[in-house]
């Protein structure tokens, strides 16, 4: 695997097109990874959302859209069309989501309903998703290629190409 | 009693893409008017009903997420009724197969029927029921009775 | 001339959710029909070639398994693909309904993208 040039920490997302790159996040436990890479301009995009739903966030003076699935991903496929990406030509892959004891509360988990979010917003802009890695407790890093938009998930020694 | 909820939460949510929080106890104003009654009989290796309670204007909100965007779909009171009984029918295949050791060919699940709930303390005889609080703040919740 | 999917299932809600993820997966040059149980699907096969069936289980008036040995049972019709989407599942259910013939089978509530890789198995 090449070196990474871009890291997308939590709560953030990276957008490029230089062939070059090679973009990463790493630790998506609960978290939710999700590239897009669009196959004709060769753009590829990866956010990084801690929490399911904005509206806890939506209005705080420190609301950063990325951290949150519903809004990140909104802004992610609005910056992308806003450099003239169609997303007839989008490719787009999740990983993380998972269920690490930590996470566990009461009836629910939160990497669960990062995927529940995911599938909504996918719905509403009617896409759908082109390859996953989600679920388990191992820790996933999400790596994306901007040159061909290969998407690889590693967990510990064992490499996923999505 | 918790793996119940948690296959109702799942399966609730996944089709939905709504959020429940569990509630503690039955809602001081015990009013269920303005609420949908799913119920579902199933028979064979086992026996027993699910029901599912959900609010009016949260089947409204779920039908038209799911074809807001589609001018040819309208949202009829016939296209709610089915909906809320297309969903109790989902969620108690998915319950029963998730929480009850049963093959899928050795018992049938019956047409789902709908009904009107008058108060939710009604569903506290039940032997097995939890209630949630919605995403639009309204009761959503389930009964599973094995006879 | 444009594929038909029969879209069989008694649940409208399920229909209008098919026709959608239909279209979400970019089938959009196919023509869609609709039937809710099976002896309803029988009349529309017999009036119009269709190329794939969706169709439910738990139906009134003749049930999906009651349509699917129909289908199988006719010279005409035996290989007409048909994928299966129902809320009873189990583990035992994929293999019992891939003896019989079926092509695919998903549990309520899928993703689209399930129903994109049995479609694209099937050449769709």
């Amino acid at each position: 695997m090449e070196k990474p040039t871009l890291v997308v920490n939590i709560s953030d997302m990276k957008i490029s097109d230089n062939p070059d790159d090679h973009i990463v996040t790493y630790s998506l436990g609960s978290c939710l990874g999700v590239t897009v890479y669009d196959t004709a301009l060769k753009i590829g995009a990866m956010i990084h959302c801690l929490l399911p739903d904005s509206s806890i966030g939506k209005g705080k003076p420190d609301f950063n859209p990325a951290m949150y699935v519903d809004s990140g991903l909104t802004t992610l496929f609005r910056e992308l069309i806003e450099r003239g990406s169609n997303k007839k030509n989008w490719q787009i892959k999740a990983a993380g989501c998972g269920d690490p004891a930590s996470a566990l509360t009461e009836h629910f988990n939160i990497g669960n309903r990062n995927f529940i979010m995911l599938k909504k917003i996918l719905w509403t802009n009617g896409l759908i998703l082109h390859g996953k890695l989600v679920g388990g407790n191992r820790p996933k890093t999400l790596f994306l290629d901007i040159k061909n938009g290969t998407t690889i998930v590693k967990m510990g020694n064992d490499i996923v190409t999505l | 009693m918790e793996v119940f909820a948690d296959a109702f939460i799942e399966t609730f949510e996944s089709t939905t893409f709504q959020f429940l929080n569990p509630l503690d106890k039955i809602p001081e104003e015990d009013d269920g008017s303005g609420y949908f009654l799913g119920k579902c009989d199933f028979s064979g290796a086992i026996n027993g009903s699910f029901s599912l309670i959900i609010h009016d204007n949260t089947v409204n909100e779920y039908l038209n997420f799911l074809f807001g965007d589609e001018p040819e779909t309208v949202i009829t009171d016939e296209l709610k009724s089915d909906s809320v009984k297309e969903l109790a029918n989902v969620i108690c295949g998915n319950m029963i197969s998730k929480c009850v050791n049963a093959q899928a060919s050795d018992y049938k699940i019956e047409k789902p029927q709908l009904t009107s709930l008058s108060r939710f303390s009604d569903f506290a005889d039940h032997s097995l029921y939890t209630l949630f609080s919605d995403s639009f703040g309204k009761v959503c919740g389930f009964s599973f009775r094995l006879k | 001339m444009s594929k038909t999917i029969l879209i069989v299932d008694d649940s409208a809600t399920q229909r209008l959710m098919l026709k959608k993820i239909l279209k979400m997966i970019g089938l959009t040059d196919i023509v869609i029909k609709e039937a809710s149980n099976g002896k309803e699907a029988l009349e529309v096969i017999e009036n119009h070639p269709v190329s794939l069936i969706l169709t439910d289980l738990n139906m009134p008036t003749m049930s999906g398994e009651e349509l699917i040995a129909t289908l199988k049972s006719q010279a005409s019709t035996c290989r007409l693909p048909i994928i299966v989407i129902t809320s009873k599942g189990a583990e035992n259910m994929q293999v019992e309904m891939t003896e019989i013939g079926i092509d695919g089978i998903l549990m309520k509530p899928f993703e689209p993208e399930q129903l994109a890789t049995l479609l694209q198995h099937l050449g769709e």
